[in-house]
């Protein structure tokens, strides 16, 4: 597996000299014997799994370029791979599988390292009671937190608290977070979102707050078979390969326009069409898609890395001289194998087979 | 006249008392804060590197300002904008390499950033403000002298006949002249009853000063303001934009063409206090209920823009200090005679214009009675609190408002 990134490094995220890597770049394996394999991309840091252990790279203890072992307890741990670990801006969050605890360490108080395992005592909850079902997913963006257990449960807040979704067509599979909005996928492929609806990221047609998932009535009839958050905004994949966008378009993270002067946000999912440098319309299926804070990626099924919106910080995979943002989606990168995205707020990540 | 090194110095000497407001952005992230920390006890040579991690938090805090409403920001995520754009500021001043005019111009940005989207700190209140006045001291820019005193004013006899012929059932604003205190206590504000006030304001030194427009540039052409685009804000495409002075009086306020710009309901004598000393707070707005200040705030624009029928909670002196505007009031007994919007972000906005009331659809705006005027500068408008009121700038205007409880 190969990493290509491009985005901020602001912090000495990523092992590269420059603040701004403004161009897909492979991530060297540096001294370890297996390639690092990255599990969560934040502003300030990331969280990878190296040989069976979980690290951190970037801010850390009031410095930056660090890469540092994040100090488990091992009352809670059995094993790293029974271990969900996700974090934001305060927060590290630790969700074990094999006994449904959650631990919150808290990135103020890692003064001196040897003091965490002090603070990752509380809050300590029992998602479950049930031995059955197990945490299978975490989402934590800004101050949004979501839980899915295998049974498709889902749990909302890092203190977590039961949604109801008995009304749901379907049970739900994949859940994700904007900065303050909730977007949750059913095996039916109904998309249902919930929150706050002020820039339209909830996909109803108006600028209404929900405080339970609602169906998102403009993709009834239409089978979706992936959902990404971005701050503001969302994308859904239809199982035709179809890209459907929707929420604020300040930066063109939606890639709906052509013309440069058009920032429209838009408050249905809008279907998003492709065209190539000569303005010709591209027919091919859409095979993945990733959303940052205001940018969008998506991988089309020739292997190219499409990315559109805010590129301040390189995250559309060009220089920024070049331009500081697109409102459509350009071609960044060409794939030579099999590959997915992935986002951190300002980052673009595209994992390749080798 | 400062060289750039002093100008440095005198920005540095808030250092230490933005080091003691740190504890107030004790709740930003401590990624952030390390950072903050850092540069602001640095006297290392402050390279790309540094002004790029600041800019970096400065654009990451206004991301967390975009979270949920404007209102409920928390202060530490504004305070942080504060303290980081100060350190740009300080950096940009020390190091940027280009000439002095673009060096000033690009601080003006930098500080004018901090000020509309931070917010002051307990510790040093005035921070960018006073900023804002070490930078003014060497402001090198060269002016011609011609000044743009504009004939802006409409034909007189024209607006005069052609408002009163188009008002059903209309009723003229009453005008009196300088009434004393108690006289406007009793008889208006006790009595929430609109009045015009007229020559009360003839020692304010704006009514002469800034029906030049160059007057504004010079003062503080590079400064950023936010203006509204867009003839009313309940267009569907209104939006707001980041302009300077000068781009604002050049692209929008001296020209007709293209969309409509309006620096309307704008906090500009917290942003450019030198601008206060041309006016003075009337001493009407001292009956009040509270200890709150009272909010002051700049209207300006072309002619033709439009604030839509709507009513506000608190008292309106409303003072206009140049040109001409065409004002409706409606009593809040009117209020369903002039159908306000259903929608909860527009229920303080009715759907009637009462230049041209379409009586079809709102046929029960026949049984209201608008008050209305052509307010002419150095007059003062009371609009008592709840008020319906409707305006629209016959010329080039500038008018200021002073709202209180």
């Amino acid at each position: 597996m190969v990493y290509y990134v491009s985005g901020s490094n602001i912090f000495g995220q990523w092992p590269s000299d420059d603040l701004v890597i403004s161009e897909f770049r492979a991530i060297p394996q540096n001294n370890f014997k297996s390639q690092p394999k990255i599990i969560d991309i934040n502003w300030a840091y990331n969280i990878f799994l190296i040989e069976d252990k979980f690290y951190l790279s970037g801010a850390w203890d009031g410095k930056i370029k660090q890469l540092v072992e994040i100090p488990l307890s091992a009352n809670y741990i059995s094993s790293p791979k029974e271990l969900i670990v996700t974090g934001n801006d305060y927060y590290l969050l630790l969700a074990s599988i094999s006994t449904n605890a959650v631990m919150v360490l808290d990135l103020k108080m890692e003064k001196e390292v040897k003091k965490i395992h002090m603070n990752i005592e509380e809050p300590e909850v029992n998602i479950t009671k049930e031995q059955k079902t197990k945490i299978s997913k975490v989402v934590l963006v800004n101050d949004s937190c979501l839980y899915l257990t295998s049974a498709g449960n889902v749990y909302c807040g890092i203190l977590p608290s039961y949604v109801d979704t008995k009304h749901c067509n379907g049970e739900v599979f994949d859940i994700q977070c904007g900065y303050e909005h909730y977007v949750m996928l059913t095996t039916t492929g109904t998309v249902y979102t919930w929150g706050n609806g002020r820039r339209l990221q909830l996909g109803h047609g108006d600028v209404s707050n929900l405080d339970v998932p609602t169906e998102v009535e403009a993709l009834a009839g239409i089978k979706i078979v992936k959902i990404s958050c971005g701050g503001w905004h969302s994308l859904a994949l239809s199982e035709f390969g179809d890209l459907y966008a929707w929420g604020w378009n300040d930066m063109g993270q939606l890639g709906i326009s052509n013309s440069i002067e058009d920032c429209q946000s838009y408050s249905v999912p809008t279907l998003v069409d492709f065209f190539d440098a000569n303005g010709d319309e591209l027919t091919l299926n859409v095979e993945d898609i990733a959303c940052g804070s205001r940018h969008s990626a998506i991988l089309l099924e020739n292997n190219t890395v499409w990315t559109t919106g805010c590129n301040k910080y390189g995250q559309l995979g060009f220089s920024q001289d070049q331009c500081q943002s697109s409102r459509c989606f350009k071609v960044a990168f060409y794939c030579n194998n099999r590959s997915i995205l992935m986002c951190g707020p300002w980052t673009t990540v595209i994992v390749s087979d080798t | 006249m400062l060289v750039m090194q002093d100008i440095s110095c005198k920005l540095e000497e808030y250092k230490a008392s933005v080091t003691e407001a740190l504890v107030e952005v004790d709740d930003t992230d401590a990624a952030s804060k390390a950072l903050l920390l850092r540069y602001i006890n640095s006297t290392e040579s402050t390279d790309r590197s540094s002004t790029m991690r600041i800019q970096a938090i400065i654009d990451y805090m206004y991301e967390k300002i975009n979270i949920g409403n404007w209102k409920e920001v928390k202060p530490y995520v504004r305070k942080t904008i504060t303290i980081a754009s100060y350190l740009k500021l300080l950096a940009h001043v020390k190091y940027a390499d280009d000439d002095k005019e673009t060096v000033i111009k690009q601080a003006f940005k930098i500080i004018d950033f901090g000020i509309l989207f931070g917010c002051p700190l307990d510790k040093e209140p005035k921070l960018l403000q006073n900023c804002a006045t070490i930078l003014n001291s060497v402001n090198i820019r060269r002016h011609s002298e011609k000044s743009n005193r504009l004939s802006y004013f409409a034909n007189e006899e024209d607006s005069k006949n052609q408002l009163q012929s188009s008002v059903i059932n209309g009723i003229p604003i009453e005008i009196i002249n300088c009434p004393s205190m108690e006289n406007f206590y009793k008889n208006y504000i006790l009595a929430e009853k609109p009045v015009i006030l007229d020559k009360c304001i003839n020692h304010w030194p704006a009514l002469q000063k800034w029906a030049d427009q160059n007057y504004f540039i010079k003062l503080a052409g590079p400064r950023t303001l936010s203006i509204e685009i867009g003839s009313k804000y309940t267009d569907s495409d209104w939006t707001q934009k980041l302009i300077t002075v000068e781009e604002f009086i050049d692209q929008y306020v001296n020209q007709n063409r293209g969309r409509t710009g309006y620096l309307a309901q704008y906090q500009l004598f917290d942003q450019i206090p030198e601008l206060k000393n041309d006016i003075t707070e009337p001493e009407y707005c001292s009956f009040t209920d509270s200890n709150e200040p009272v909010d002051i705030m700049a209207w300006y624009g072309p002619k033709g823009t439009v604030s839509p029928l709507h009513h506000d909670p608190k008292r309106n002196l409303l003072t206009q200090v140049v040109g001409e505007k065409k004002i409706f009031l409606l009593s809040p007994k009117d209020s369903e005679n002039v159908y306000p919007h259903e929608h909860e972000l527009l229920n303080n906005t009715a759907q009637v214009d009462p230049r041209q009331p379409d009586l079809e659809k709102y046929p029960m705006y026949k049984n209201a009675t608008p008050y209305y005027c052509m307010l002419k500068p150095g007059q003062m408008l009371y609009i008592p609190p709840k008020w319906w009121h409707f305006v629209e700038s016959m010329s080039i205007s500038f008018s200021v408002s002073f709202w209180w409880e």
